[in-house]
C-alpha cells in the first residue's frame, strides 16, 4: 500500500516538474532583451578567457543586458567551437573563435571548419617572435639561418605541441629560409619557454607575451617578429618582411556567430562590440596583459581567416607532422603497457586461482545495483529536465527507495537539497549547471 | 616587511583574505571544484579591486582550497580535489575508527607547517630553487615520473601484484586521448571530448566518491554503525613526536616538486606518503589508518602553495595549474612576474610573501574551528548523506568543463570504483598511474627525440641518474619491507 502510495507520488512529481520546465514564454522581443552568452573554448584563467571576460564586462554596458563567458575547453579547443557553431542562430550566442580554428580541420582532428561560422570581427593577433638565449651565438635572424642551413636537423626548436600555431610558426620559418629545425614539441608555450631558459633546447617561435618579462631581464634575445611590420613594444627587433622572409604567422582571435543570423541583429552585435573594444578600460586591461588588440573586421576577417587556413593546409601537407627522428612512434607505450598488464594478470590469476574476495564481508550488490540504475537515470535525464527538477527527482527517489524515511521528510529533503545545491552553485560561486 | 604587514591590516583587506580562505576551503571541499577553478571563479571578481586586496582574496582561495580537499578525503573518503587522493588512504581509516577529529586536526596543523615552511623558501631562497628547477628536462621528468611510480609498490595494501596491475592499468587509461608528440588520437572511439585525454577530475569523483557511496550503500547494516564518533581534535604529544619527522620531510619534498613547473600536489603527496612509511617504525599501520602518512600526505599537499609560486615569481613559469591562473591575474594588476619584481617592485614582492604567510596560518584558526562542524557529516544518516553525495559528484565532474560528456565520463568510473572494492583492488595505485601517465610517456619521447633515438640520455645526465637509482632502491626497499611485515605477522599468528 505504501509502496503504490509512493510510486504514485514519484509519478505526479516526474508529470508536474515537466509540465512546469515545459512552460516557457514564447514571444518576440527587440533584440537583445536577455542573456547574451560568450562561448570561449579555451579553459578559464589563460589569455582567451581573460580577454572575453574583459569583452564582455564592457560589452555589457553597451547593450544593456548581462553579458556572460561560458568557457566549453577540451578536445584541443574542437569542442568549444563545435558547441558554438551549432548554437541557435538567434544572436544570444557568440563565440570566441581561435587560431585552432583554421588548423584543426587539417590535422582531422574536427568537423568544424571557417566556413562554419558567420565571422564577426577580429580583436586581437599576436606574431611568432623568433627567441634564443642572451648568451646563444647567433646575433641576428641570418646567423642563425646560415647555421641552421650549414647542420640540419641540429638547432632544437621547442614548440607548444603538434600542430599547435607556434608549431606551424617554425614549420613557416622553416619553409621560407629552406633549412631543417630539430622540432621538439612541448604541451603549451609557456613549457617550451621553460625549456629554452634551462638550456634543453636553442629556440623557440612563441609570441612576444611568453617571453617579454625574460627578454626585459636579459635571459633570452628576440631574433626578429614573423610579421611584416615591427612590434611597437620591441622597436629595435626586426620584422621578418624587411630581413626578406615572407612570413607572418601568429595567434588570433575574434568573435563569430554560427550561420544565419538575421542581418539587423548581426549588425547591431557588430555596432555593440566594435564599442565595448574601444572601452578604455578594456583596452587598458588588454595592454596590461601583453595582447596585441587588432580589430578587422566584415570581408577582410574573413579573407584574413580564409589566408590563415590556407597557408595551415599547406603546411600540414607540405611538411606533414611527424618529422621527429628518434621518436619511438604513438603506439609503443601503449603496447608495452598492455604486454605488462596481461603479464599481471595472468600472475594474479595464476596466484590466487579466482579467490578473489577472501575477506570481504558479505554484500548486498542489489542494494549497490539499485543506486547505480538511479545515478544512471538521473544522468540520463540531466540533459532533458535541466539540473534542478533531475536532482530533487533523484533526491526524493533514493530517499523513498531506502526504505527509512517517511515521504513528506522525502519530499522536504529533496526539495531543500536540491535548491540549496543549486543555489550555492549557480547563484552564489557563479559554476554554471545544465 | 612590517610595511606589507602593517598595510594587510588596513582597511578591509584581511577580511576579504579570510573571506577568500572560508571560500577555498569550502570550494575545496566540495569533489569536483579544484583550487584551479575557485581561483579561475574569483578572478573576474578582483578585476575592479585595487592590486593588494586582490592579490589577497585570490592567495586566501589558493590556500584554503588546497587544504579544504582532505576533509571529504578524511570523512567519506573522497578527495576534494587530486592532490588529496593521498590523504584519503589514512584519513579515511582513522575516521572510520571514530577519530575524524583528529584526522582533520592532524590534516589542518600539518598543512599550515607545510604551507609556512615552503613560503619561508620562497621567501629565502627563491633563485636557487629556480635554477634547480630549470635543470629538468625532458630526461630528468621522465626519471621523476618513474621515480613517482615507484611509490606503487608502498602502496599496494595486500598484494603487490593488484597493486602493479592497477598502476599499469592507470598508465594505460593515460593513454587515452591525443598522443602528447604526434598529436595522433588513441583510443578516443571518435569521440572529441576524448582528445584531450580523460579529464581527471571526473574520474577521480567517480572512482573515490561515487565509486565508495555504491560500495557502501551495499555494506550489512552493523558495519555501518561504527561511524558515530568524532572524538577529540588536538594531537597528544606523543602524536606530535610521531609526526614529526614526517612532517619534515614532507615539507621539503612537497616544496622542491612544486617549484617544478608541471608537477603539482598530486605527485609530491604520494611521495611524501611513501618517504614516510619507509621510515616509519610502525609501517604496518599505514593504510589502516597512521597518522603519520595522514600528515606527510597532507603537509606536502600545502607545501606544494609555496614551491609552485617559485618559478611563477622569479620567471614567470607556472608551477601547476593554479599558479598558471593566478599568474593572469598577477599580470592583470601590473606585477610582472621575472627579475623586475624582484629588483624593481619589491614593495609587491614582499605582499604576495606577507599575503602567502598570513593566508597560511589563518588555515590554522578556520579549519580547527571548522573542525568539529565539517565532521557532523560523518553523523547524517546514510540515506540522506549518500544522495546527496551523488548529487555533488554530478556538480562536480560537469562543472570542470561544463560538459555532460563528463558527467557520464564520472558514472561509468563510478562503476569501476565499486568493482575495484569489491574484489579487493586498491584504488591509490590507478589514480596514481593515471596522474604520472601522460608525464613518463610525454617526456621519455621527448627525451629521445632530443637524443636521436638513443637510451643512454637518461643515464648520462646526473640528475635523471640519481633519480632513477632512488626509483630501484625505493622500491627494493619497499618490497623487503612487505616482506619483513608478511613474516612478523606469521611469526605472531602462526595459522
Amino acid at each position: 500500500m505504501v509502496n503504490m502510495l509512493r510510486a504514485k507520488l514519484l509519478t505526479m512529481t516526474i508529470a508536474a516538474t515537466l509540465w512546469v520546465a515545459g512552460c516557457s514564454p514564447h514571444r518576440q522581443k527587440p533584440f537583445p532583451s536577455r542573456v547574451i552568452t560568450i562561448i570561449c573554448p579555451p579553459a578559464p584563467g589563460g589569455i582567451s578567457d581573460t580577454l572575453t571576460r574583459a569583452l564582455a564586462a564592457s560589452a555589457q554596458q553597451v547593450f544593456g543586458v548581462p553579458v556572460v563567458v561560458e568557457n566549453k575547453p577540451g578536445g584541443a579547443n574542437a569542442i568549444g567551437l563545435n558547441y558554438g557553431a551549432h548554437a541557435s542562430p538567434d544572436g544570444y550566442t557568440v563565440t570566441y573563435v581561435v587560431a585552432e580554428l583554421a588548423i584543426l580541420p587539417h590535422l582531422g582532428l574536427s568537423p568544424i571548419s571557417p566556413a562554419d561560422f558567420d565571422l564577426l570581427a577580429r580583436t586581437n593577433y599576436n606574431p611568432a617572435a623568433v627567441t634564443v638565449r642572451a648568451d646563444a651565438k647567433w646575433r641576428t635572424l641570418r646567423d642563425l639561418l646560415r647555421d641552421a642551413k650549414a647542420n640540419p636537423n641540429s638547432i632544437r626548436v621547442g614548440n607548444s605541441g603538434t600542430g599547435s600555431i607556434w608549431h606551424l610558426a617554425a614549420l613557416a620559418l622553416q619553409e621560407a629560409a629552406k633549412v631543417q629545425f630539430k622540432h621538439i614539441p612541448f604541451t603549451g608555450a609557456a613549457p617550451a619557454v621553460q625549456a629554452l631558459l634551462g638550456g634543453h633546447v636553442d629556440m623557440v617561435c612563441v609570441s612576444t607575451v611568453e617571453v617579454q618579462s625574460h627578454v626585459e631581464a636579459k635571459k633570452l634575445r628576440i631574433l626578429a617578429v614573423l610579421t611584416t611590420q615591427r612590434d611597437p613594444m620591441f622597436p629595435n627587433v626586426p620584422c621578418a618582411r624587411e630581413l626578406g622572409y615572407d612570413v607572418d604567422i601568429g595567434a588570433w582571435g575574434g568573435l563569430a556567430l554560427p550561420k544565419n543570423v538575421p542581418k539587423q541583429i548581426r549588425q547591431m552585435l557588430l555596432e555593440g562590440f566594435r564599442k565595448a573594444f574601444k572601452d578604455p578600460k578594456f583596452v587598458d586591461l588588454m595592454k596590461e596583459r601583453g595582447v596585441r588588440l587588432a580589430w578587422l573586421e566584415g570581408d577582410a576577417f574573413q579573407q584574413f581567416v580564409e589566408f590563415q587556413s590556407a597557408r595551415n593546409r599547406d603546411l600540414i601537407t607540405k611538411l606533414g607532422m611527424n618529422l621527429t627522428r628518434g621518436d619511438v612512434g604513438h603506439l609503443y607505450f601503449p603496447k608495452c603497457l598492455a604486454a605488462l598488464l596481461m603479464l599481471l594478470l595472468a600472475a594474479l590469476l595464476l596466484s590466487l586461482r579466482w579467490r578473489l574476495t577472501e575477506d570481504s564481508p558479505p554484500l548486498r550488490v542489489k542494494e549497490s545495483l539499485k543506486m547505480a540504475g538511479l545515478v544512471l537515470s538521473f544522468v540520463a535525464i540531466l540533459p532533458f529536465a535541466g539540473f534542478l527538477v533531475s536532482s530533487m527527482l533523484f533526491l526524493l527517489a533514493s530517499v523513498l527507495l531506502s526504505g527509512k524515511a517517511k515521504i513528506w521528510q522525502a519530499l522536504i529533503y529533496a526539495i531543500a537539497a536540491g535548491a540549496g545545491v543549486w543555489l550555492l552553485f549557480a547563484r552564489i560561486l557563479g559554476v554554471p549547471l545544465p | 616587511m612590517t610595511e606589507a604587514f602593517l598595510e594587510l591590516f588596513r582597511g578591509n583587506t584581511i577580511w576579504l583574505m579570510l573571506a577568500g580562505i572560508v571560500a577555498g576551503i569550502i570550494i575545496g571541499a566540495l569533489p569536483g571544484l579544484t583550487a584551479t577553478m575557485g581561483v579561475a571563479l574569483l578572478v573576474p571578481f578582483t578585476f575592479w579591486l585595487p592590486t593588494l586586496p586582490a592579490l589577497m582574496v585570490l592567495l586566501g582561495v589558493y590556500v584554503g582550497a588546497m587544504y579544504g580537499g582532505a576533509i571529504p578525503a578524511i570523512l567519506i573518503r573522497t578527495p576534494g580535489t587530486p592532490a588529496a587522493a593521498a590523504t584519503s588512504i589514512d584519513g579515511y581509516p582513522l575516521a572510520q575508527n571514530g577519530q575524524a577529529g583528529l584526522a582533520i586536526g592532524i590534516s589542518c596543523i600539518t598543512g599550515v607547517i607545510g604551507g609556512v615552511f615552503s613560503t619561508l623558501v620562497l621567501m629565502l631562497a627563491s633563485p636557487q630553487v629556480a635554477r634547480f628547477a630549470l635543470k629538468f628536462g625532458p630526461a630528468e621528468y621522465f626519471a621523476l615520473a618513474v621515480f613517482g611510480l615507484s611509490v606503487l609498490a608502498s602502496l599496494s595494501e595486500k598484494s603487490l601484484l593488484k597493486g602493479a596491475l592497477m598502476g599499469v592499468l592507470g598508465l594505460l587509461l593515460a593513454t587515452i586521448g591525443m598522443d602528447p608528440i604526434t598529436a595522433v588520437p588513441r583510443f578516443t572511439f571518435g569521440l572529441t571530448p576524448l582528445l584531450e585525454g580523460l579529464s581527471l577530475v571526473p574520474v577521480l569523483v567517480g572512482v573515490f566518491a561515487l565509486g565508495e557511496v555504491l560500495y557502501q550503500i551495499g555494506w550489512p547494516e552493523p558495519e555501518q554503525k561504527i561511524f558515530q564518533k568524532i572524538g577529540r581534535i588536538l594531537p597528544s604529544l606523543n602524536e606530535y613526536k610521531r609526526i614529526a619527522l614526517p612532517t619534515l620531510l614532507a615539507s621539503v619534498t612537497g616544496t622542491l616538486v612544486g617549484a617544478l613547473p608541471g608537477v603539482g600536489g598530486d605527485v609530491a603527496s604520494f611521495i611524501a606518503y611513501d618517504q614516510a612509511k619507509k621510515v616509519s617504525r610502525q609501517p604496518e599501520q599505514f593504510g589502516k589508518g597512521s597518522i603519520e602518512g595522514l600528515a606527510a600526505a597532507e603537509c606536502a599537499n600545502n607545501s606544494i602553495t609555496g614551491g609552485a609560486m617559485i618559478p611563477m615569481l622569479t620567471f614567470g613559469i607556472p608551477g601547476d595549474a593554479v599558479t598558471a591562473v593566478i599568474l593572469g591575474a598577477l599580470l592583470m594588476h601590473g606585477v610582472r612576474p621575472g627579475p623586475e619584481l624582484f629588483e624593481k617592485q619589491v614593495h609587491l614582492l614582499t605582499a604576495i610573501f606577507v599575503g602567502l604567510l598570513v593566508a597560511n596560518l589563518l588555515v590554522l584558526p578556520v579549519g580547527l574551528a571548522g573542525a568539529k562542524f565539517f565532521a557532523q557529516t560523518v553523523r547524517a544518516p546514510r540515506h540522506y548523506l549518500f544522495p546527496m553525495i551523488v548529487v555533488l559528484c554530478v556538480v562536480g565532474s560537469y562543472a570542470i568543463n561544463n560538459s555532460l560528456f563528463d558527467v557520464g565520463m564520472m558514472f561509468i568510473f563510478g562503476l569501476l570504483g565499486w568493482a575495484l572494492r569489491r574484489w579487493g583492488f586498491p584504488i591509490a595505485p590507478l589514480v596514481l598511474g593515471l596522474i604520472l601517465g601522460r608525464m613518463a610517456e610525454e617526456n621519455l619521447r621527448r627525451a629521445l627525440i632530443m637524443s636521436e633515438g638513443s637510451w643512454l640520455i637518461f643515464v648520462k645526465q646526473p640528475l635523471s641518474l640519481t633519480l632513477l637509482l632512488l626509483a630501484f632502491s625505493s622500491v627494493a626497499f619497499s618490497i623487503w619491507q612487505n616482506y619483513r611485515l608478511a613474516k612478523n605477522q606469521q611469526t605472531k599468528n602462526p595459522t
